[in-house]
């Protein structure tokens, strides 16, 4: 009997979850994988966790070998989903091919602009969790940097403004980008936005996906050439249509 | 024999464990199995599914039939085509895969019901029953002489003085670790047994293997339906049989009344009966220089709060050069919901047409951002629907009754992530000679059946027919044209109509769907021009049926919407 080989955990009353799960099934199926859906936030059984969020199955995660499906870095998050295996970000993997052109980013025609040479602030970039085995919580993370920087922009799902006693609490608040000299962040997926924007960027986490085109100090500036970078990244997320085709499962399964 | 403990530590989790193929028994039996199962157990129930695939079917058909069961509350569907280990006796290798579905589930034990199953009492506390015991079974009340015959000729003949022989009904039973192994030996070991029932053979065989292994349930736990005196006082489930199962949607049990009732329809329909009309509405409108149409909306709007129905509004105005702030800064004095009035200076490039770019993404951006507004806050009620409402819509007061009637008719009507209505065009009847019919709601207008949004229009197989409209019953489309519409017609007689995209200037969508903000507009051009684009309702209900699975329908029975 052939043994279920990938296990979609999913929270129904999560819309986009439930709504994605199909997708899912539909593209495992397609490629003749045994699957199981399930709303059980414990491993189940040996197949491979395909966990939708990063938010309900904490647990399975910390247990073993695991798939995650999250927001992707660059593109409309109605249309994408990355895709990475046994971690967060850059510190999971993507199943990048070793050997890789263009065409993958370049079938996609995502704007590129060039590096910006000016500005003058220097912006911190929330977030709403560490994702770092270096940093036990944001605000610490941020008491590490606030005074190098001369912004603060919010998480978007920032549960209201910081308190008093937080680090960011006595930095302006900004939403936009303009006279940007430095974007500075952890690990968020702000900084692929912002890369790709030509704003220079720090990040101070080696999970960041932006890691290699970014500086790792608030006051360094880096500009690399991104070609390579935008390359690697093309294969780090997927299309709704390519997951419910099953592409991506082949690299994964 | 053992007996249910009633008091004790608070049980476990019941797990209930049942298979089913992936065929019309997923909207047929399995939702009254579910229904029941939820309302007859106490305590924390989990429903596990082994649906055997058919690996004919279509990946998109699975994919959506997955989302279906999740949404009925099934806590873990393992999802596999029927792999026979038995050639030639699919009955039997059914029989086997009862036997291994602890591992299947990643459970330690569960009760494993047939889909066929009534559960009519509490089930919950079984699990405390003979902790020892590997499996719990009940007596099947059938004479079986094939299964006995074969029992008796391989050695597992009940010794005299134990009583009359007990068969145990492989329809129900308690497992605490699977048994496919002792199943496959049994199978290897006797293969010569009986073509009527094989399965209940090797099931005997394995439970009079086990010794005091298997402990026998209490014959209330499971009898059969034509066991009607047991059926109707006290089974806490009942199977059923052979023709029996064509009486078993029309069944309905009345404990206290010790009677069972046969209803003229099914008593627990594939899906919940619709409503008749939203629980809550949210209102979502965009209005630029409509003082003289606002009163209309808003007449339909007082009518349904009269009705008592609880309405959020939320409504964008720009840039109007009449009274239209002022009316709708009015109409919001005391109501739910918020007014954006924004003098956003968008520049129209008149003469250009009204697919532009230039006018297409301030109205999808605008669009996107009213939603999000209405989006933001909590709704009226957990079953809210948005009215996507356009400015110089007409349409009766009573339109939310007649979408959610029509609705109520589609077989899958909660697989409907869009209503739109068959919104025809009004005119003057001196401009279509002929074919002119009075409009019912506007005296002194004219009406010819024609589908007034043919820009937004896409039909299923995605195809713009634009600036035609798609259905055959339009009179205008069809009166003077001098060759054939190249693209297949709607026919009239389809009341509900699947459509990649619609609007019609008057939608309803369940609001639970618009909080996912991806689920917003926008367009995309084409050509440096930018003189083509999508309209930007085409992106909305694609966004809207790729990511929910829901569709998008045009009411073509709901014909009494109107746009100037």
């Amino acid at each position: 009997m052939a043994a279920t080989r990938a296990v979609i955990h999913v929270e129904p009353r999560i819309a986009w979850q439930a709504a994605f799960a199909p997708l899912v099934a539909a593209g495992l199926r397609a490629i003749g994988v045994p699957y199981a859906v399930t709303r059980s936030r414990e491993r189940l059984g040996s197949g491979l966790p395909i966990l939708l969020g990063t938010s309900c199955f904490r647990a399975i995660e910390a247990e073993g070998p695991f798939l995650l499906l999250d927001r992707c870095s660059f593109g409309d998050p109605g249309a994408w989903v990355s895709i990475v295996l046994d971690g967060h970000g850059r510190r999971g993997d993507h199943r990048v091919p070793e050997t890789r052109d263009g065409s993958r980013w370049e079938r996609y025609g995502v704007d590129v602009l060039p590096w910006r040479t000016a500005g003058t602030r220097t912006i911190l970039c929330g977030q709403t969790e560490t994702y770092s085995p270096h940093h036990d919580t944001v605000a610490a993370w941020y008491g590490t940097v606030a005074g190098d920087c001369s912004h603060f922009r919010p998480h978007p799902a920032a549960p209201g403004p910081p308190p008093a006693a937080c680090p960011t609490a006595r930095l302006p608040r900004t939403e936009s980008w303009d006279d940007c000299r430095l974007a500075v962040t952890l690990n968020s997926s702000v900084a692929v936005a912002t890369v790709l924007a030509g704003i220079p960027t720090a990040t101070l986490d080696e999970g960041a996906m932006a890691w290699e085109v970014t500086s790792h100090t608030p006051d360094t500036i880096a500009t690399p050439d991104r070609t390579e970078w935008l390359h690697w990244l093309a294969w780090t997320q997927w299309t709704h249509d390519e997951i419910r085709e099953g592409l991506p499962w082949r690299r994964f399964l | 024999m053992a007996t249910l403990p009633l008091t004790g530590p608070a049980a476990a989790p019941l797990d209930i464990l049942t298979i089913c193929k992936a065929d019309h028994w997923v909207d047929d039996v399995l939702p009254r199995f579910a229904t029941l199962v939820d309302a007859a157990c106490s305590g924390t129930v989990r429903r596990h599914l082994r649906l055997v695939t058919d690996p004919a079917a279509p990946p998109e058909t699975e994919g959506r039939m997955v989302g279906t069961l999740l949404e009925r509350g099934w806590h873990t569907v393992v999802c596999r085509p029927f792999d026979d280990p038995l050639p030639g006796r699919r009955l039997l290798a059914f029989d086997a895969l009862r036997a291994g579905l602890l591992g299947e589930f990643g459970l330690r034990e569960g009760l494993y019901l047939d889909p066929d199953t009534d559960v009519v009492a509490d089930l919950q506390g079984i699990q405390r029953i003979a902790p020892e015991a590997d499996l719990l079974w009940v007596a099947n009340p059938l004479v079986l002489a094939p299964v006995h015959a074969d029992l008796e000729r391989h050695g597992f003949g009940l010794p005299a003085g134990t009583g009359g022989p007990v068969l145990m009904e492989p329809g129900f039973f308690y497992l605490r670790r699977d048994l496919d192994r002792e199943f496959a030996a049994a199978c290897a070991r006797f293969p010569e047994v009986n073509d009527f029932v094989p399965g209940s053979t090797y099931w005997n065989i394995v439970m009079r293997s086990l010794g005091a292994k298997a402990v026998r349930l209490p014959d209330e736990f499971n009898r059969t339906f034509w066991d009607i005196p047991a059926a109707v006082t006290g089974a806490r489930s009942v199977h059923f049989t052979g023709q029996w199962k064509h009486l078993q949607p029309f069944l309905e049990y009345d404990r206290p009344g010790r009677s069972i009732a046969i209803r003229p329809e099914p008593v627990i329909r594939r899906r919940p009966p619709a409503a008749r009309r939203p629980a809550a509405l949210a209102v979502v409108a965009l209005f630029r220089d409509n003082a003289s149409y606002l009163p209309h909306a808003f007449s339909r709007f007082e009518a349904w709060e009269r009705a008592g129905l609880p309405i959020r509004y939320f409504f964008l105005e720009n840039d109007s050069t009449d009274d239209t702030a002022g009316l709708l800064a009015s109409f919001m004095q005391g109501r739910r919901g918020r007014l954006e009035s924004r003098r956003l200076a968008i520049r129209y490039r008149h003469g250009t047409g009204s697919e532009h770019h230039d006018r297409i993404m301030p109205l999808a951006r605008m669009r996107s951002f009213i939603v999000g507004e209405a989006m933001a806050g909590a709704p009226a009620a957990d079953d809210e629907w948005t009215l996507l409402l356009d400015s110089d819509i007409f349409f009766p007061d009573d339109i939310l009754e007649r979408m959610f009637a029509a609705r109520a008719r589609d077989p899958r009507p909660e697989s409907i992530g869009m209503l739109t209505c068959y919104t025809q065009q009004l005119f003057d009847a001196a401009r279509i000679p002929g074919i002119a019919a009075p409009c019912p709601l506007l005296p002194g207008r004219a009406i010819a059946d024609h589908y007034v949004d043919t820009f937004a229009f896409q039909d299923a197989d995605h195809r713009h027919h634009h600036p035609s409209c798609a259905f055959a019953r339009c009179r205008r489309c069809r009166a003077g044209a001098t060759a054939p519409h190249p693209l297949p017609l709607i026919p009239a007689d389809r009341p509900i109509v699947d459509v990649a995209a619609a609007f019609g200037g008057l939608a309803l969508v369940p609001t639970a769907l618009l909080r996912d903000p991806r689920i917003r507009w926008t367009t995309y051009g084409c050509g440096h021009d930018q003189t083509q684009v999508l309209a930007e309702h085409v992106v909305f209900c694609d966004r809207l049926r790729t990511i929910t699975g829901t569709r998008v329908v045009v009411l073509q029975d709901v014909d009494c919407v109107y746009r100037n």
